[in-house]
């Protein structure tokens, strides 16, 4: 098992010819005389959850941003590395596999050879179950040639994606302090990333000289915070479903009888399914969002379906296609509730055949309304995340059910008067995720691995590397990193009502945030996509020529690049350090006051405001 | 349907092959219940084959592992390979084999032809019946 991991590959023509393709880096990270600068301390977006996550990591909470800048950036205090001391870097797989991931290793290893050749990366097997149990393949260039702008995990491979207990983090400890590691880089998304902040804490109280550094690799797209614009993947994943969803609607188009009900792979959050929606122009997107804002049942999304067939069935059309992401069932509020006692009881030991006579009343009452193949598939043991396994829960095919069933009713009911209800179901989520990467993955994979290696040639511990302005070119991109504990927040539930209790903090995966142009765009054209049958076939991904270049609509659609214009604001503020100075004319310094009095409340006021609007949701 | 009979032969004959070994697999109503409700080719797609197929292996597994001839785990996951192929963008091979087609069946009808297929190979359009 051990020894496929690693090996040269027969690779087709395309392949081959990716393996060529060489990304670019942004101007800031060429060469080897790249310079760090250190912005301001890092805050929470909540500052309500600043002092508990500062007591849970007093090490490495609070820690500046990062920029990293070219050598000839006109920046005063900047440091200038000049010493390359060879390093030994262990670098594993956590978190599903996503395109790109492989790039990530490249750049990484790129970086550390060009600095000193004499630097090591290891690369561990079978992801963190290869950390705990230190089985490491030493990176080289030849291991590397049929890997890069590859897609899947194979090169180290991935297993449990978890390092969480005493046990995996005392391993994880030693593996590092037996291999003499200087750095260990984790590449996963919020769990994964959570767990590497956990790690980094753990090793500063033990005084391990092992740094860890994160990086934003998910298929998911919801690591995504006001220092990560997208993941590493989530173009990929979304070009590939679009492409697949398209030649779908034109499929249901061309026959004019089936409804297509597509669960998209995407975890809880629904930025695939969103994404998908805007690139190929389906009928109908249920997000989990919309659902958990609104509070619908079940029942009300199958009437809200239902309800969609009719007004095309009024207008003679038997046809059309849904997206739900996978995230969806556990955004419905009662099958929520029920999923939380089965997994209660499944931990408790509770034997699977035993449980359903064990839910409360009214949790049975739904469970025993459901059909059996849903039933059966919520028996199943979480994921290590504590969630569902939601790729295993054939949400499409209860929603299909229940649409039939609804449609039945109102034809006996003499409310619906068209022809048969045809649904047919799919599941796009293992075909996707194995794709060759975008260029946009390979670019931005292989810059994440060269910050990398100046996070921990900065000496930096618990940082995310990061890249911002991404949906500009390459020469234009920002790199930097961020304190991972900046990104975490603390969800407040408790199993009582009435009672209060403070959770652990966690890098909590990003909703779809329902103000934002993304969602506001989707909004504007829902009921043109529902009626109109306007399918857009963006067609397979592109490597080169037109196409390759684009880029996901949520992305592009955004005002983003926060890191720039944090830095921005620090210009300016330095600015008016200069001009007001003591011994500087009565009227300027009078001026600058009224100015920063006013900017002061403005923003005092804003960030009251925004707390308030982050308790309120 | 020919095709669909044959196939529904087939599956008589798996079937049958299961009762006689008493197989678990009969408990599943779903998966054997979708191929006695066959009324038209149309319903080839909707055949779930490849769960049936799965469900075989983990018996047939579950069989070896207790004479101890396997000692490993099995996790299947089927996919349907259909609806999302059959309406993709064409590739430049086949529009342009199409087009020309195009071209040879207007060559037929100008002289005169019916009941014929229009065909390509190298260097020339043949006729074939």
């Amino acid at each position: 098992m051990d020894s496929d991991y690693g090996i040269p590959r027969e690779l087709s023509d395309l392949q081959k010819i990716r393996s060529l393709y060489q990304p670019e880096l942004p101007p800031c990270l060429q060469g080897t005389t790249v310079r760090v600068e250190f912005g301001d301390a890092t805050t929470t977006a909540d500052p309500t959850d600043a002092l508990t996550i500062s007591r849970a990591f007093p090490n490495t909470y609070g820690h500046p941003l990062a920029h990293f800048l070219r050598a000839t950036a006109k920046v005063p205090d900047a440091q200038i590395i000049t010493e390359f001391p060879p390093i030994r870097v262990g670098i594993v797989f956590c978190g599903r596999q996503s395109p790109g991931g492989h790039n990530v290793i490249w750049g990484l290893h790129n970086a550390l050879k060009i600095h000193n050749p004499n630097s090591v990366l290891l690369g561990f097997l079978g992801g963190s179950e290869g950390l705990f149990a230190q089985k490491t393949l030493e990176i080289t260039e030849d291991i590397l040639s049929t890997y890069k702008n590859q897609g899947g995990y194979d090169l180290l491979g991935r297993t449990k994606d978890q390092i969480r207990t005493t046990e995996q983090v005392n391993a994880a400890l030693a593996a590092c302090n037996n291999l003499k590691l200087d750095g260990l880089v984790i590449i996963g998304g919020v769990t994964s990333n959570t767990d590497a902040a956990q790690l980094a804490e753990t090793f500063a109280v033990a005084k391990c000289p092992t740094k860890v550094v994160g990086v934003p690799v998910t298929l998911n797209g919801d690591l995504k915070n006001q220092f990560v614009e997208t993941n590493v993947g989530f173009d990929t994943i979304c070009k590939v479903n679009s492409q697949l969803i398209s030649n779908v609607c034109t499929d249901a188009l061309s026959a004019e009888k089936y409804y297509y009900f597509i669960r998209l792979m995407g975890r809880k959050a629904s930025h695939v399914a969103l994404e998908c929606t805007l690139q190929s122009h389906p009928n109908m997107v249920i997000l989990g969002e919309e659902v958990a804002a609104s509070k619908l049942t079940l029942s009300e999304i199958a009437k809200q379906i239902t309800d969609a067939v009719q007004a095309r069935a009024e207008q003679d059309k038997y046809h059309g296609v849904i997206l739900l992401p996978e995230g969806l069932i556990e955004s419905i509020p009662e099958v929520y509730a029920l999923l939380k006692e089965i997994h209660g009881l499944l931990r408790q030991g509770v034997a699977v055949d035993k449980i359903s006579s064990q839910l409360t009343p009214w949790a049975s009452a739904l469970f025993e309304f459901l059909p059996p193949f849903i039933r059966r598939q919520l028996l199943l043991y979480p994921e290590s995340d504590d969630s569902a396994q939601l790729s295993q829960i054939e949400t499409e095919k209860l929603l299909a059910y229940l649409v039939e069933v609804e449609i039945n009713k109102r034809l006996k009911e003499g409310t619906y008067k068209g022809k048969k209800f045809n649904a047919i179901c799919h599941f796009f989520g293992y075909q996707a995720r194995g794709s060759l990467p975008s260029k946009f993955d390979c670019d931005y994979a292989y810059v994440l691995g060269h910050i990398c290696y100046h996070i921990l040639a900065a000496g930096l511990n618990g940082y995310m590397a990061t890249v911002t302005n991404l949906k500009n070119p390459v020469n234009k991109w920002r790199c930097g990193a961020a304190p991972i504990a900046s990104m975490m927040t603390v969800k407040r539930w408790s199993p009582n009502p009435g009672a209060t209790s403070i959770g652990k903090p966690a890098i909590h995966p990003a909703t779809v945030d329902l103000r934002g142009k993304a969602y506001e765009l989707l909004r504007q054209k829902a009921q043109s996509f529902l009626m109109d049958d306007i399918y857009r076939n963006p067609g397979p991904l592109q490597f080169d020529g037109p196409g390759a270049g684009a880029k996901v609509i949520t992305l592009s659609v955004e005002d983003q690049d926060y890191m720039g214009r944090i830095k921005k604001l620090q210009e300016y503020l330095e600015q008016v350090r200069t001009i007001v100075k003591p011994g500087c004319p009565q009227e300027v310094l009078k001026a600058a006051l009224s100015v920063m009095a006013s900017v002061t409340e403005v923003l005092a006021a804003m960030s009251t405001s925004s707390t308030n609007t982050l308790s309120a949701m | 349907m020919l095709q669909v009979a044959g196939m529904v032969s087939i599956w008589l004959k798996v079937l049958w092959n299961i009762t006689r070994k008493g197989s678990k697999i009969l408990t599943n109503q779903g998966n054997c219940s979708k191929i006695f409700e066959l009324g038209s080719s149309s319903q080839v797609g909707k055949i779930e084959a490849e769960k049936m197929l799965i469900q075989m292996v983990e018996t047939e597994l579950e069989k070896r592992k207790q004479q101890g001839t396997y000692k490993g785990g099995f996790r299947g996951q089927s996919h349907f390979f259909g609806y999302e192929g059959r309406c993709g963008l064409p590739t430049n091979f086949d529009s342009t084999y199409c087009y020309a087609l195009g071209y040879g069946a207007v060559a037929l009808l100008q002289s005169g032809k019916t009941g014929l297929i229009s065909s390509i190979c190298a260097n020339a359009l043949h006729i074939i019946f």
